[in-house]
């Protein structure tokens, strides 16, 4: 009844599409105590291949569909009105005590206008703590197009993509972004192809 | 209100269909006295809650489970499966030892075992289970918890060559000398920041 597929969950992904090397990613990772249990948001519906990497690690996965709460389903488009800048008070809902140790944002701040990204990095504030690393996309230019996409991780470095077919609304260049993101602080950058650049966050409460 | 699985072994046996909704439904041999013989028999037995059938409550038992139907409630079934079939709706906390998701299911589950979400199976809620597998297409909404029974280093894909999975990756592009990003093919940058 119920099919037998051990070893299925750490199998070669047979997602079809592009790949991403990150530069970054690892260190997301890098001296992380291997025995303490991982924290880990991901922002966007949960892709099998990142399910698949982490249950090699004792993790608790919070998979946060935020592009749907912010009026875009997972094509991208965008399905109500105006949103009030105090959304994220109003959605997050982690249970009491979460404290993320890694936060995936993927290419979504760059869903967000400058208001809702105060907010959101504001109320995420609650849930992470001075150690926690984060991971971002945005555009090195926004004089050259930006095709957003949805990932995954396959593995520490190596990112599954699937491409997101509506424009992104408010590609944010790491210049404007870093003064609406506090306390979320840029401490590394590399630029990808495609106008892509990743960027590893830390936490800077001052 | 169960019926009895047509295409199951010699070893099915009819469940009850005496156990009224909203209450406690032990799927079992009805009136049973060869205890040890059902016990023995159990982990292949199964009980089937067909497509036109809707029951609320708590379901338990030592047969695995499959659920075509809506259930609302609770179901314990620490030994056994469950199988929530392609459109069937769940509605419940469940505690299983492997749950495989094919319908849809809101509620915090735990699999001692596992908990699969096939390509057709759409979740909302938490997962505990030390292996938790999503298949391509599945749909969940939560957060899961999972405790694997070893814990690796990370390593880098690089590193792993037997592993590749036949796609090429994206190398980043190298640093050009004053190279604009994202153009000509050679840009890279990385440094510190802030």
């Amino acid at each position: 009844m119920v099919a037998r597929r051990e070893q299925t969950e750490i199998a070669p992904s047979t997602i079809a599409g592009p790949r991403l090397q990150s530069r970054l990613m690892p260190l997301l990772f890098e001296g992380l105590d291997p025995e303490r249990s991982l924290t880990v948001l991901d922002i966007g519906v949960a892709k099998p291949e990142s399910v698949r990497f982490f249950s090699r690690y004792r993790c608790r996965l919070h998979f946060a569909d935020l592009f749907g709460e912010t009026g875009y389903d997972s094509d991208g488009v965008r399905r109500h009105g105006a949103l009030k800048d105090t959304l994220f008070e109003r959605i997050f809902e982690f249970p009491r005590n979460t404290t993320f140790d890694v936060c995936l944002f993927w290419d979504f701040l760059n869903y967000l206008g400058t208001p809702l990204l105060r907010d959101f990095a504001k109320t995420l504030r609650r849930y992470v703590h001075d150690d926690t690393r984060s991971h971002a996309f945005v555009p090195f230019s926004n004089a050259l197009p930006f095709v957003g996409h949805r990932f995954g991780l396959e593995s520490v470095d190596r990112l599954s993509m699937r491409e997101d077919p509506s424009p992104v609304p408010h590609p944010h260049t790491r210049k404007a972004i870093a003064p609406a993101l506090w306390p979320f602080s840029v401490k590394r950058a590399a630029l990808l192809g495609e106008n892509r650049q990743e960027l590893l966050l830390e936490i800077r409460r001052i | 209100m169960f019926e009895k699985r047509k295409d199951n072994d010699a070893s099915d046996r009819h469940v009850s269909r005496s156990a009224p909704a909203g209450q406690s439904s032990a799927l079992g041999a009805p009136g049973s006295s060869a205890a040890a013989a059902n016990a023995a028999s159990a982990n292949s037995a199964k009980a089937y809650i067909s497509g036109t059938i809707a029951v609320k409550g708590e379901l338990s038992g030592n047969e695995d489970v499959v659920i075509a139907g809506h259930f609302e409630g609770n179901i314990n079934l620490p030994s056994q499966s469950l199988t929530i079939t392609q459109g069937g709706k769940v509605r419940a906390d469940v505690h299983a030892n492997i749950i495989e998701i094919q319908g849809e299911l809101i509620g915090d589950v735990e699999g001692m075992d596992k908990v699969l979400i096939t390509p057709t199976g759409r979740m909302q809620g938490n997962i505990k289970s030390p292996r938790v597998i999503l298949d391509d297409g599945a749909q969940f909404k939560g957060s899961i918890d999972m405790e694997p029974t070893a814990t690796p280093k990370p390593q880098p894909a690089a590193s792993r060559a037997a592993q590749g999975s036949g796609a090429p990756a994206a190398a980043p592009k190298q640093a050009g000398p004053g190279g604009q990003a994202g153009q000509g093919g050679q840009a890279q940058r990385q440094g510190a920041s802030s």
